[in-house]
């Protein structure tokens, strides 16, 4: 904290003697004017030895310290001006032209403001539509990915919705997603629903100073998203927009297979050793592999071993992956259209747009999707103006396909599967039970009861259709020139409903009906009034609804060199969401459509095992309302355009906080100072025109909208009194708060000139406060448990943006730009429990890194593992116990849980460096971009065989092919030997230790894309722009520091699949 | 012009703030997930007093009596405890870590007593729900009392009035707001609020309960007859003990009654028999002790042959007798409640102690016809107050074994004086426990201590 008031008192100083210096004029007196091409007046600032003024009639007046001086006019909109005076005296006349690749001012939108850079003192990103549009998908968050710093795709983190992170990890229990906004309120619906066409720009706050606005959920960053708009005086365009996107098929079985006649043999091996014997004896109904039902029939005498080896030498012809890809994979394909109309007159604004997405997926599952948009502003009268905007989506999603986990005999997996027969017709599988049992059951006279995985989908179909309506309604009038009040309204309905029928020749309905069926002992038939005959329906609702209502003044003044900007305000917010599963329906029949009523509650036989079971309802209900009432306000000054100071305050209340929370006035601030260096008398680098300096600190807030400050309680029945109870389950906390994020940011950005080349350099310090963590506490209070979760954890994180852009050519036919974009982020907990008892790296043993697991000093990401001895002369896995090596697994593994001295810390499993280079080429008509991203300096774990899962459940890993299988093979192979019958600690040693750690630096071609634009202007009538798109994304690696040759972002994992993407653009 | 517009805009502004902030008193009150259950009816906060696993059942601290002197662990058994139990058995002070203890549980009951005081603030008292209401206040006054006592008991010195202001008791936790620190009262500053509390709920409680779980005013009194025969105010507790003794003085007879069984059972004696006043449970400490155990065979020989309870009472395996007569109809876990027998000893007590040597022994009489055979029973008779309370104490000994209530009077005897001096002979070495050692305030885990800055003992 002291650092950061020695950084305050160092600005002050440097503010101070900045206002002196601008006032201390004195010396040779030049005069002049300064206009635009046509001859009015500008608003310009003129820079010389002497200081800098401003002027906003044209007309300057200033006196230079020495002559001949370098005097430089620099206009917003405007190329800036350098003139050497070599004598005063003269009236001097200043002509400026205005910025020629000026296209459109970036304005940045914090959802409460329209605010232009250099009135933000805060780190902000905006990405425009040229850059949203360089990467496909149907998800906005997948746009903004390797175009700016500060964004990490967070790949395969458990704890991340969204997939990206902002600035890395605040907190550890909390959030870890940003906040979205949308068209200025906090968007609470699903994101796939914005459809990433109708997006102008994407702002995205990174630092406190910009998002402490946002208040107590704004702890993450804040990611603002704002829809096209019409624009005034623009006669009517019509865009349309064609787009198809070709998927690569996905690499399904990632972790590999052990091949069709090596697991037969294994299978035997397994048999021959007595494994399957207790389960065929007791519980003879279990299902078995076929290979497994081949042996025993021949060990039982009911097929010869010829005919076994026959049986045997077809499933050895058969391939499971190949067999599963055929029947239930495809190439993904999506199709995007777009057409919308936009324009307006002196007072009026309007756009509509319709978009509509197709897309079939990996496994056949169709999607449809439906947008319609309609944005209007009004200027009612010179004072008031009206805008609103209705957003409609709708998205119908159909199940497909099986996927390839779900193929197996019971829940035993084998490699030589095939889902059909020779004649090509599907081949039955055993479902709960075995077939060989089942199909004497009853005497015969039950639904067939098995599984056939190539046509029981068919008879599956899951709907799921969500809906959304979005509006927002905002009134403005502008009380005096300076103010202007706003209030707005926005109202978000969300609702998902999803209806699932599996007919009668589902095996879900055939097992369900058997399960319950029964025989009547008289006349021996088969008896279904439990479950009747038919199908199986489920219906369920999901919805989301929200309203925030906000008032707010705007006051924007200049008074000569003092500008003022401010909002003041308060908002309303309330989001609610509520679901319910209905209960099954049995008998289902569409048509005429009919069920039955059955008894879910009370228990019937199970015809198989006779266990008494109900049928059961599976129904749910839930409602959740989060409400918030906050107060903000946010204030710029800027002096001269050349100092900027600026703050915000934000007060948030809710039901979520706990009442002493409530009742307590503590808000969340942030303060910011911009210093526009080059504006200075005694600035004169001539390379670095633009020179600006910015430092924020700020608080934000995290919020777990889950957790309550109320006492919950569970209730009963006493088995004694016969009275209801109510056990409190968790205890009340009114001081439960949200999680605080500060984080202090400073920044160094600078151009050439002509802005040839631009950078920026940022360094901040983020420090999680009042996590949310467990904590031993004085159980005098409670007495229940030992520790509770309250607001007591800490963690810190800090890092480097760096960001060039660069014109390499700039020529008339060819430009080549690069942007570079690098970050360095680390993170660590500061304060967090753990029972003194347990060594410091245990909780991280067995991790893959995919989960925070907090330990003090350590990144919240981070993996470590057993100590690695190798393979012994047995093929057998070593590791360390008391210091020596051994192969005492339980041992090992006990002395990891009690002294801990033989595990390994490897390090961090998040990227601690990452960013991306963008080439763009631009020739003639042709434009290219190239995208290439960098992730270094962390790890990643793979996986390896585990012979427990291998034999209790046949899932094969392709490490079994490279195992030790004879003395002297631990020289080439750290896969252990498969021994029978296998130690379960000797796999979780395995799999756990070291050997598996790797550094997953690498470099991947991100995307490339190809835009050819028609040249248009010699057409008659026709299209104003036409544009031709190709691309390509997720390309593939380009280098990796691992030798495994494994994707260290998935390893043995599916991997999103290359696409390649073709579209067409025109607006008429 | 311009004046005009900037009182309007401040007005606007001005009331849209107030419109905020009185909007937010209400507005944020709504229970964020529905499907969780806040307690917020009187119907609720009686459920969580009827959480009988929280409120009554093996909860009672129980450390004191598992360390009195009612019984012996043979040698062989003892070894194969481990050190923590074997440390304690002998008096030596131990440190507990977890919860899984008695200042745990006792609190646990308390946390549920003073949630319902803080949530019932919230409930209006109406002509309609006035007696749901008084009994829910009265029951949850009632609940703090009776673990604020057993817990006084257990880590505090017996009450003596000349250091009673400056011995420490417990955390008198008045509040379900965990963020309020604990930090220990004096002795007697605990037993003034088990006294209030109790003066509270009898104000409040129906004379009798719907359930032997359930407080009630015969409970109140009862309470606070035990409280004050344990702060030595036998005056007071002679008049609670009437008091509760005239809405209940019902007996067992051991000669025959319908709540016993037969004797050689392992559960002679019914749950909420006629005597249980109100029922709750002792916590079943390290390793069942108590019942582990063998009767001291001094005490076990002073049951006379024709006392019923010397075949009740006792399991004999290999000629040692074993405790198995529980009021709580479990071979296992003991009573820590409040029962009729409890108070005619109480009553007797203290007629003798107040010098009517013969109304004590009258009330003794009353109980032990009902526990001697009635073939041979004999009223017995003092001819003095030191007689009279030697006779009563002694049989209050030998009828309330291993009733939760054997240290306590341990330590309130020897505050009288009494000296008695407890004795423990393992493998051959003789341990001593001298009258009004420091052990006789139990140590507090040490987690708590840790974590609060509060004195150990």
């Amino acid at each position: 904290m002291r650092k950061y008031n020695l950084i305050t008192l160092v600005w002050a100083v440097i503010f101070f003697l900045g206002m002196l210096a601008s006032h201390a004029q004195e010396g040779f007196r030049l005069e002049g004017e300064v206009t635009d091409l046509d001859g009015h007046p500008v608003v310009v600032t003129v820079r010389h030895s002497g200081g800098s003024t401003i002027t906003y009639d044209g007309k300057f007046t200033v006196n230079l310290k020495n002559v001949p001086d370098t005097v430089r006019f620099t206009a917003e909109g405007f190329q800036t001006i350098t003139r050497i005076i070599r004598e005063t005296g003269t009236f001097l006349s200043i002509r400026m032209s205005p910025k020629e690749n000026l296209i459109e001012e970036v304005v940045i939108q914090t959802g409460y403001q329209t605010l232009r850079p250099n009135e933000v003192n805060g780190s902000v990103v905006v990405l425009g539509e040229q850059q949203l549009a360089s990467r496909a998908g149907s998800n906005i968050l997948e746009r903004i990915i390797g175009q700016s710093t500060g964004i990490l795709q967070a790949v395969g983190k458990q704890e991340s919705k969204t997939g990206i992170t902002i600035r890395g990890m605040g907190t550890i229990h909390g959030p870890v997603d940003p906040l979205i906004v949308l068209d200025g309120f906090i968007y609470e619906g699903n994101i796939e629903n914005i459809n990433p066409n109708d997006v102008e720009n994407v702002t995205i706050l990174k630092d406190a100073s910009a998002a402490s606005i946002w208040g107590a959920r704004a702890g993450n960053g804040v990611i603002v998203i704002t829809t096209k708009k019409g624009r005034f005086e623009q006669p009517m365009q019509i865009s349309l927009y064609a787009k198809g996107l070709f998927y690569d098929e996905p690499e399904i079985f990632p972790k590999g297979t052990i091949g069709a006649s090596e697991f037969i043999k294994l299978e035997r091996m397994l048999f021959d050793q007595g494994y399957f014997d207790t389960r065929i004896l007791n519980t003879p109904y279990q299902p078995l592999t076929p290979a497994v039902e081949i042996f025993l029939a021949q060990r039982e005498g009911r097929i010869n071993s010829a005919e076994a080896e026959r049986q045997l030498a077809v499933l050895e012809s058969y391939n499971a992956k190949e067999s599963i890809r055929n029947e239930f994979y495809t190439r993904p394909f999506t199709q995007q259209y777009s057409i919308s109309a936009d324009g307006g007159g002196a007072r009026h604004t309007y756009l509509l747009s319709t978009s509509y997405d197709q897309s079939r997926q990996e496994n056949y599952a169709e999607n449809n999707k439906f947008n319609a948009r309609l944005s209007n502003r009004f200027v009612v009268s010179d004072r008031l103006t009206l805008n609103t905007e209705v957003y409609f989506t709708q998205n119908i999603n159909k199940a497909g396909r099986p996927s390839y986990g779900s193929v197996s005999n019971g829940g035993r997996y084998s490699d030589y599967l095939s889902l059909r027969d020779s004649k090509g017709d599907p081949i039955p599988f055993d479902g709960h039970y075995r077939r060989i049992y089942t199909d004497t059951l009853a005497g015969g006279n039950l639904l067939d009861w098995s599984r056939y995985p190539a046509s029981d989908y068919l008879h599956n179909q899951t709907t799921r259709n969500r809906q959304e309506l979005y509006a927002t309604t905002s009134l403005s009038y502008q009380v005096v020139d300076f103010l202007s009040l706003t209030a707005s309204y926005q109202h978000q309905v969300q609702r998902i409903d999803v209806e699932s029928i599996a007919d009668v020749e589902s095996y879900e309905a055939r097992h369900l009906i058997n399960n319950y069926s029964h025989i009547d002992p008289n006349s021996g038939l088969v008896i279904r009034d439990v479950v009747p005959l038919g199908g199986v329906q489920k219906s369920s609702f999901s919805g989301v609804n929200s309203y925030t209502m906000r008032g707010q003044a705007n006051i924007s003044k200049i008074i000569g060199p003092h500008s003022i900007n401010a909002i003041l305000g308060s908002e309303v917010r309330e989001a609610s969401s509520n679901s319910w599963a209905n209960a099954n329906r049995y008998g289902y029949n569409d048509d005429p459509l009919i069920y039955t009523e059955v008894d879910v509650v009370n228990r019937y036989p199970e015809i198989v095992r006779g266990n008494l079971t109900p049928i059961g309802a599976n129904t749910t209900l839930t409602k959740t309302t989060h409400r918030f009432v906050s107060i903000y306000g946010n204030a710029s000054y800027s002096y001269l355009g050349r100092y900027i100071l600026s703050g915000s305050i934000r007060r948030d209340g809710s039901n979520i906080f706990g009442a002493s929370t409530n009742d307590r006035w503590k808000p969340l601030w942030s303060a910011g100072l911009g210093w526009q260096l080059s504006d200075e008398w005694f600035y004169n680098w001539e390379t670095f025109p633009n020179v600006r300096i910015t430092s924020t600190y700020g608080y934000s807030g995290n919020v777990d909208m889950t957790r309550t400050a109320l006492p919950t309680v569970s209730n009963g029945t006493d088995p004694e009194t016969f009275q209801r109870y109510a056990r409190v389950m968790s205890i009340n906390n009114p001081r439960l708060r949200w999680e605080q994020m500060s984080q202090f940011s400073t920044r160094l950005e600078a151009s050439t000139i002509s802005e040839r080349i631009r950078f920026s350099l940022s360094y901040y310090e983020k420090l999680g406060s009042d996590l949310y963590g467990p904590q031993p506490y004085d159980y005098t209070t409670w007495g229940r448990l030992p520790e509770i979760v309250r607001n007591v954890a800490d963690m810190k994180g800090h890092g480097i943006e760096f960001e060039m852009h660069s014109d390499n050519i700039n020529g008339q036919k060819l430009q080549w730009n690069t942007d570079l974009y690098f970050n360095w982020n680390d993170n660590k907990v500061v304060k967090y429990y753990r029972d003194p008892e347990m060594p410091i790296y245990y909780s991280l043993i067995g991790g893959n890194g995919h989960r925070i697991s907090p330990i003090e000093g350590l990144p919240l990401y981070a993996l470590a593992a057993y100590k690695w001895g190798g393979l012994d002369g047995n093929g057998n896995p070593q590791g360390y116990l008391d210091g020596e090596l051994s192969t005492n697994y339980s041992a090992i593994i006990n002395e990891a849980a009690k002294e801990g001295t033989n595990m390994v810390y490897v390090g961090s499993a998040s990227p601690r460096f990452f960013g991306s280079l963008v080439n763009a080429w631009s020739w003639n008509n042709f434009q290219l971009t190239m995208n290439v991203g960098y992730r270094l300096g962390y790890f990643s774990k793979k996986s390896s065989i585990a012979y427990s899962a291998l034999i209790d459940r046949g899932e094969g890993h392709s490490d079994y092919n490279v195992r030790w299988q004879s003395a002297g093979d631990e020289l080439f192979t750290d896969v252990p030997s498969f021994v029978y019958p296998n130690d379960p600690n000797r796999d979780v040693f395995y799999n756990a230790s070291h050997i598996h750690i790797f550094s997953a630096s690498h470099i991947r071609l991100d995307q490339i894309n190809l835009i050819y634009k028609l040249d248009t202007s010699q057409w008659k009538n026709a299209f104003r722009v036409f544009h031709i798109h190709l691309g390509f994304q997720d390309l593939g690696i380009l280098w990796r520091k691992n030798k495994l040759g494994i994707d260290p972002d998935y390893p043995y994992q599916e991997r999103p699949s290359r696409l390649m993407y073709f579209g067409l653009n025109f607006t008429y | 012009m311009k004046m005009k517009y900037n009182k309007t805009t401040k007005l606007i502004v001005g009331c849209l703030l107030v419109f905020t902030f009185l909007a937010c008193e209400s507005y944020l009150d709504l229970k964020s997930d529905a499907t969780i259950t806040t307690p917020n009816t009187l119907k609720d906060l009686q459920a969580l007093l009827d959480d009988s696993r929280i409120m009554n059942l093996r909860l009672s601290p129980s450390l004191g009596e598992s360390v009195a002197d009612d019984y012996y662990i043979p040698d062989n058994l003892l070894n194969s405890f481990n050190s923590v139990v074997l440390d304690l058995y002998l008096w030596r002070p131990i440190e507990f870590l977890g919860v899984g203890n008695d200042w745990g549980r006792g609190y646990q009951a308390i946390y549920n007593a003073n949630l319902v005081l803080d949530l019932i603030k919230t409930i209006e008292r109406t002509e309609l729900n006035k007696h749901d209401y008084d009994q829910v206040l009265g029951s949850a006054y009632f609940y703090r009392a009776f673990y604020f006592l057993d817990l006084t008991v257990q880590y505090g010195h017996a009450f003596s009035e000349e250091s009673a202001d400056k011995d420490l008791g417990i955390a008198l936790r008045l509040t379900s707001d965990f963020n309020v620190p604990s930090t220990r009262a004096t002795v007697r500053q605990c037993y003034e609020q088990v006294i209030e509390d109790l003066n509270n709920s009898i104000s409040l409680l129906t004379e009798y309960p719907q359930h032997p779980m359930r407080p009630s005013q015969g409970a109140g009194y009862a309470l606070l007859a035990r409280t004050y025969l344990f702060m030595r105010k036998y005056d007071l507790a002679l008049e609670f003990s009437e008091k509760a003794l005239q809405l209940n003085n019902q007996l067992m007879d051991l000669n025959g009654d319908t709540d016993i069984l037969d004797f050689s059972s392992n559960t002679p004696i019914k749950k909420y028999n006629k005597e249980t006043i109100f029922y709750a449970e002792a916590s079943t400490g390290p390793i069942y002790l108590t019942i582990r155990g063998i009767i001291d065979s001094t005490l076990y020989r002073s049951y006379v042959e024709s006392d019923l309870r010397k075949k009740m009472f006792f399991n004999i395996i290999d000629d040692n007798p074993y405790f198995k007569a529980n009021y709580t109809g479990s071979q296992v876990v003991t009573f820590s409640g409040l029962s009729t027998n409890e108070l005619y000893l109480i009553k007797a007590e203290s007629q003798a102690y107040l010098g009517n040597f013969n109304q004590g022994m009258d009330a003794l009489n009353s109980l032990l016809k009902k526990r001697i055979d009635r073939d041979v029973f004999q009223e017995i008779s003092a001819s003095n107050k030191e007689s009279a309370l030697r006779i009563i104490r002694e049989e209050r000994r030998k009828e309330l074994l291993i009733r939760n209530l054997r240290w306590a009077d341990i330590k309130r005897y020897n505050k009288e004086g009494a000296n008695i001096v407890l004795r423990r002979k393992v493998n051959g070495q003789l341990f001593e426990l001298q009258p009004n050692d420091p052990f006789y305030a139990l140590p507090i885990p040490k987690a708590i201590i840790d974590l609060t800055d509060m004195p150990q003992n």
